[in-house]
């Protein structure tokens, strides 16, 4: 049997999952205090992070939780645990600001599914990348994702609530949001990380990323 | 003629003449409460509907009323009422993209009122449509030839010797207050006959007449159901109806079943390739 390796309790999106669920045990005034709203933008801005982990009910919380566990796993390991968790700290108020731009009517936002669809296309790049033999699979898990937000925006299906509370409606926006972004991600992130990693190798400095040395370094380089 | 002769002469014509005074002609009672006339009550021409587009918001707040009456106490009472704006709401209850339901009391709605009153109670209920459960009641009373046998005054109490005929529509109209458009309407009907002996017919005929609005409200939901299904579809496609969203509304981004579904599959390929290294 595999022993539990706690390096793998260092998960960002496991951390975003239990976060998720133990925030959905609180009262709902807590997650009030945490949801994306105009506060965000009064002296509030923790909700442009918080608004992700906060949800309407149980089965909001579950759902959502669930999809950003699976994904993560996948993305963590295909592009490594700090990419994902500095992907997910700079998108995550980056959604939420595209968010109240987007949809200016909607007074709240709970949900991580914004994240996890973020995780869902690193995801599906990953397994592209890999797995050739398989590409119509995820197209297909693809096609059905993007046709399904694309009824509910066309048909209008998105402002009809679905077992959330009374008058919550689910923001297909947030997914459309989250998939650009991963897209600039994959597009822009991932060759510049390339780059940079070479340019570090091309100093042999590539055994350490970390500021100051790699400033100090570069300083004696110049000196030379 | 003795005189006690005639004492019973006299006392027979006065009763035998009442009670032939009881098969009277045959009458009729009308109970209504017409949504036309609650809307457009000094009307002289067909109201001019200005072409708009009709701006829905989901999930939307509906109150469901009972048009008034022309008198007071006129139709069904406030508890039968209650109970039949009961099973209305409960239709509109199970489509999603209807919000809260407010059931609206009749005396809160003025007989003759038109759209000024209906936009008062819209706005104090909050709501931003409104259903008008509208009634037609007419109840027929004729005499059959068993009715001879009242003479008989015992007959009064046992021979069924009177019949009613009662006749109900009711129609449900949903109304958008703001652009004062008839969005759908759904219609019921029933009608009950029976006869009873002239002592019973009073009770007999009025709960027939409860009976009468309870049938016919049984046969409008079903009708409702489906007008509340087309109207759902009719608005994605009828070019004279916008859905928007509500200002002020509570987002929630929700990856539902679909997409955890997907997320699943795309982790069955991954764990499928860590297994095949």
């Amino acid at each position: 049997m595999r022993k539990l390796d706690l390096a793998d309790l260092r998960s960002p999106t496991l951390a975003i999952a239990v976060a998720s669920v133990g925030l959905a045990a609180l009262q709902d005034s807590v997650a009030s205090g945490l949801a994306l709203d105009r506060d965000a933008f009064a002296g509030e801005p923790w909700r442009l992070w918080s608004c992700h982990l906060v949800h309407y009910s149980w089965r909001h919380a579950l759902f959502d939780a669930g999809a950003v566990l699976i994904l993560g796993n996948v993305a963590e390991s295909s592009f490594g645990r700090k990419l994902v968790a500095t992907v997910l700290l700079l998108t995550a108020p980056l959604l939420s600001i595209g968010l109240m731009w987007w949809v200016p009517s909607m007074a709240e936002y709970r949900g991580a599914s914004g994240l996890a669809a973020l995780l869902g296309t690193m995801a599906v790049a990953a397994l592209w990348r890999s797995q050739p033999q398989r590409r119509v699979v995820l197209m297909c898990a693809s096609m059905l994702f993007v046709a399904k937000s694309v009824c509910a925006a066309m048909h209008r299906d998105s402002v009809i609530p679905l077992g959330l509370s009374q008058g919550v409606l689910v923001v297909w926006q947030a997914h459309a949001l989250a998939i650009g972004a991963a897209a600039l991600v994959l597009i822009f992130v991932g060759p510049a990380a390339a780059a940079f990693r070479l340019m570090c190798a091309q100093l042999r400095l590539c055994r350490s990323v970390d500021g100051t040395t790699v400033m100090a370094t570069s300083s004696k380089h110049a000196s030379r | 003629m003795h005189w006690s002769s005639r004492i019973i002469m006299l006392f027979l014509v006065a009763v035998l003449s009442g009670c032939a005074s009881m098969l009277g002609t045959p009458s009729s009672t009308k109970h209504a409460g017409s949504v036309v006339d609650y809307l457009y009550p000094d009307a002289k021409a067909a109201p001019q509907m200005q072409p708009e587009i009709t701006r829905l918001h989901p999930p939307v707040r509906v109150g469901v009323a009972f048009v008034p009456g022309g008198t007071y106490g006129e139709g069904p009472s406030e508890a039968e009422k209650a109970r039949l704006l009961g099973q209305v709401k409960s239709s509109f209850s199970s489509y999603g993209y209807i919000g809260s339901i407010e059931l609206i009391p009749s005396s809160y709605l003025r007989a003759r009122g038109g759209f000024e009153n209906l936009d008062q109670v819209a706005r104090m209920f909050n709501v931003e449509v409104v259903a008008l459960v509208s009634y037609d009641q007419i109840v027929f009373n004729d005499t059959n030839s068993l009715a001879v046998l009242y003479w008989t005054i015992v007959g009064a109490y046992v021979i069924h010797g009177d019949k009613y005929d009662v006749q109900t529509l009711v129609d449900t109209s949903v109304f958008d207050v703001g652009s004062r458009k008839l969005l759908f309407r759904a219609p019921g009907s029933s009608q009950i006959k029976g006869a009873a002996s002239m002592a019973g017919y009073s009770e007999r005929s009025r709960v027939a007449q409860g009976t009468g609005y309870q049938k016919a409200v049984d046969q409008m939901i079903p009708a409702l159901h489906a007008e509340l299904a087309g109207f759902k579809e009719r608005i994605k496609t009828d070019a004279a109806f916008k859905v928007e969203n509500k200002a002020g509304y509570s987002g929630a981004g929700d990856v539902e079943g679909l997409g955890l579904a997907i997320a699943l599959v795309l982790f069955g390929l991954f764990r499928a390739q860590a297994r095949s290294r």
